[in-house]
């Protein structure tokens, strides 16, 4: 166990590899560092063009990383901003007040601040998405009331992408009976499959169904110099002390660093993106690490900050130009968020299932992938085993009690007791229905200690998205069954308040009237401001969209290297 | 005792207290907090700012919540040191809520039976404590007894690592296959 109980904003950055200053402008500024700003600032750089990456948090590395419960989730030491205050409001009624509070303090757009972004906490659940899932508003038809739409591109056209992301990060796994057609093995045999996984997978092959090993950004074994993952169990929520999570920290920003042509620069958080007299955006202004007003030149911009902080900065850089915010000539800027939606069932077993050790996933039942018209409601999505938050001992104990049973005294510590080597939980991951009303906005009272005003999410998951995590519930109950639970318990299905994946809300396509970015990511309405995170989706997928993401962001580092080149920007 | 709290729920008692934005601010709180628990883990050291009689009924309290039963309970595991550095730190905020409900619980008990809250026998104590376990004192103690029987021992709880021996946790940092029963046996 680690000894250090460090904090963020006391921990110096390591020496930066390049320092450009602020007032020449540099070929690109990234707003973020995360999944998809990794990628474009490995991409960029590489390819010869200075980068200055602007990001909030700071910089953690491996040798930051602990395994304290109290820092991580109760102190919330990743996702929260380490310098001042900066609260997000939640409603689930566009007509109703914002509330400051809604999940006793845990923002509902639930992101990680600091170098590498959620790959540094996520538990790196790689599926890709499938021919349908670009396609699927016209296989389908349409739904009224909802921005259900097709993409732009292809699965073919992003299929060389998935497989480079796989390659470049690290991913284990192998092939299954419904996947997509790939153009290269996964590089990594699948993780060691825990009793988890062995459960799940009895239970589905029970009841005619058919589980497949699970594709994780985590090394089964070492690496492009990387170590295999040694199975320390602190895997979500907790950044890797081992490197051998497929963050952005451990690969392509290193890489990207080693260039001598990026400068990735912590603790600047980003409130605005100016426009000059041409249209064109000339500098990002940013609070430094001490909270001091800063600007920094570019020729052009990418914002890589996630669905909830990429449309809020868009909005918050209304000027007379773009007087409804940047980018914005839709009015669809943070509209149609989309969350995935999640349910949870809980089962115990009679021996140890020790979910504690190793990673959270192992196996997943992708049968209940397309949307089957049978079901009644549009929707589909996946299962997997895991032990969420069960995975540690103080949120184990926080979290285990079950529906109608007791929650203090000698039942309770029995419960928390047993359940802790004995519970699996069986995740349903969903679809999200794109809704206009549901969407990331500035909250028109509620503003940080920097007077930026709040991210404000407005959020009801459709009915049929509802339907389909009771649909996944019921099945993770019949598999648990059938795998010889000894005892099953729902968490309910509700409509979700708090938010992991940030999803849709600047919309790709090629229509300038219902999209905010082409399909390279240029913004349609400014030629040299660009857009590539969770916000370029036009549909959610069934709920693991890094991969997705980071392919985008491949993608879209080639085309915006081929536009420089040729002077197109 | 049949009551239910969700997973929001409970998340939400520390959220609350310990939001994420006042948590940022009031970090090295916690550190300070952290160390002296630590520095005062013996049981004979002084208390931050629990007062003996305070001690006694959160020691009940906490029995209460996590009774001896596969080890020992919380209290014997240290979780009222770990109150005592919270409450005189980074949860100070809360400190006058806990007082309140601490005397609130002593007025229940001196109603039925005359005594304080402390001196009750423990099913006399389950029944006073079961009146007012829907309030935020409760909440806040059940998360603090959490918190205090398995965190790490630096905060001043889990004392002899007990409260992860009772759950059968392994303070690791390398496992190799088979993990469990059923992939050992698959």
């Amino acid at each position: 166990m680690s000894g250090r109980h460090r904090l963020g904003t006391t921990m110096p950055a390591p020496e930066p590899a390049v320092r450009f200053p602020t007032r020449e402008p540099v070929d690109f500024v990234i707003v973020g560092s995360g999944a998809s700003g990794g990628i474009l600032a490995r991409e960029l750089s590489t390819a010869g063009f200075d980068v200055v990456v602007l990001e909030q948090g700071p910089y953690r590395t491996a040798a930051d990383f602990s395994h304290d419960e109290m820092v991580n989730f109760i102190q919330g030491e990743m996702t929260s901003h380490p310098g001042w205050n900066d609260p997000q409001t939640f409603r689930d009624d566009p007509d109703a007040v914002a509330d400051a509070n809604a999940n006793g303090g845990l923002p509902p757009a639930l992101y990680a601040r600091t170098v590498g972004g959620a790959s540094v906490h996520f538990s790196g659940n790689y599926w890709r998405m499938r021919p349908l899932d670009f396609k699927e508003r016209s296989l389908l038809g349409p739904m009224s009331g909802t921005g259900f739409a097709d993409w732009p591109i292809s699965y073919d056209e992003l299929e060389p992408y998935y497989t480079r992301v796989e390659w470049e990060i690290g991913v284990s796994g192998e092939p299954g009976p419904f996947d997509p057609p790939r153009s290269k093995p996964y590089p990594l045999p699948p993780m060691p499959v825990k009793s988890s996984g062995v459960l799940l997978e009895k239970g589905a092959r029970a009841l005619g169904l058919h589980p497949q090993a699970a594709p994780v950004a985590i090394l089964s074994q070492a690496y492009n110099g990387r170590p295999a993952c040694v199975h320390c169990g602190f895997c979500m929520g907790f950044g890797c002390e081992m490197n051998a999570k497929s963050s952005t920290l451990a690969t392509v920003l290193p890489q990207a660093e080693a260039t001598g042509r990026c400068e990735i620069r912590p603790l600047s958080t980003v409130y605005r993106v100016d426009t000059g007299d041409d249209g064109r955006v000339d500098q990002v202004r940013y609070y430094d690490a001490q909270g001091a007003e800063q600007a920094q030149k570019a020729r052009a911009v990418i914002l890589a900050a996630n669905g909830a902080e990429t449309p809020r900065l868009l909005l918050m850089s209304a000027s007379s130009a773009h007087p409804d915010g940047l980018a914005n000539s839709s009015g669809l800027v943070g509209k149609y968020l989309m969350g995935n939606g999640h349910s949870t069932l809980h089962a115990t077993f009679d021996e140890p299932v020790n979910d504690w050790k190793s990673i959270q996933v192992t196996r997943i039942i992708h049968d209940f992938y397309e949307t089957d018209p049978a079901r009644g409601h549009y929707g589909g999505g996946g299962i997997d085993a895991r032990p969420l938050l069960n995975a540690t001992p103080l949120m184990h104990a926080l979290t285990e009690t079950g529906m109608g049973t007791p929650r203090w005294g000698k039942d309770f510590r029995r419960d928390v007791d047993f359940g802790f080597s004995h519970h699996v939980a069986v995740l349903g991951s969903t679809t999200s229905v794109p809704l206009e009303r549901n969407s990331v906005s500035l909250d028109p009272t509620v503003t940080d200690d920097k007077g930026r005003p709040a991210l404000r999410v407005t959020y009801r998951d459709h009915d049929d998205d509802l339907a389909m995590m009771q649909f996944l519930q019921d099945r993770g109950e019949e598999i648990m069954d059938a795998a010889g639970a000894r005892r099953t318990w729902r968490e309910p299905v509700v409509p979700q308040t708090l938010l992991a994946h940030l999803l849709g809300t600047c919309r790709m396509g090629n229509d300038p009237a219902t999209s905010v970015v082409d399909a390279a990511h240029r913004s349609h309405d400014v030629p040299n401001l660009f857009i590539c995170d969770g916000s370029s989706l036009v549909s959610s997928g069934r709920g693991q969209p890094t991969l997705t993401i980071q392919a985008l962001a491949f993608r879209a580092a080639d085309k915006i290297i081929e536009a420089a080149r040729n002077n197109e920007i | 005792m049949a009551s239910h709290l969700s997973r929001r729920e409970c998340l939400g008692i520390g959220g609350r207290l310990l939001g994420a934005g006042w948590l940022g601010l009031n970090a090295p709180g916690v550190l300070a907090a952290a160390e002296a628990a630590a520095a005062s883990i013996e049981a004979t050291a002084p208390w931050a700012i629990l007062q003996p009689a305070e001690v006694a009924t959160l020691r009940a309290v906490a029995d209460q919540v996590y009774p001896p039963d596969n080890g020992p309970g919380a209290a014997d595991i240290g979780a009222v040191r770990f109150m005592d550095a919270a409450l005189a730190g980074f949860m100070a905020g809360a400190l006058g809520m806990v007082r309140d409900g601490m005397t609130d619980l002593d007025q229940r008990a001196s109603a039925t039976a005359g005594s304080t809250y402390a001196d009750l026998d423990f099913d006399a104590q389950t029944r006073v404590l079961t009146q007012v376990e829907n309030t935020p004192f409760f909440g806040t103690i059940h998360f603090l007894t959490m918190c205090g029987v398995f965190t790490l021992p630096v905060y001043g709880g889990n004392r002899d690592l007990a409260g992860w021996k009772a759950i059968g946790f392994e303070s690791r940092h390398v496992w190799t296959p088979p993990f469990g029963y059923y992939d050992a046996s698959a």
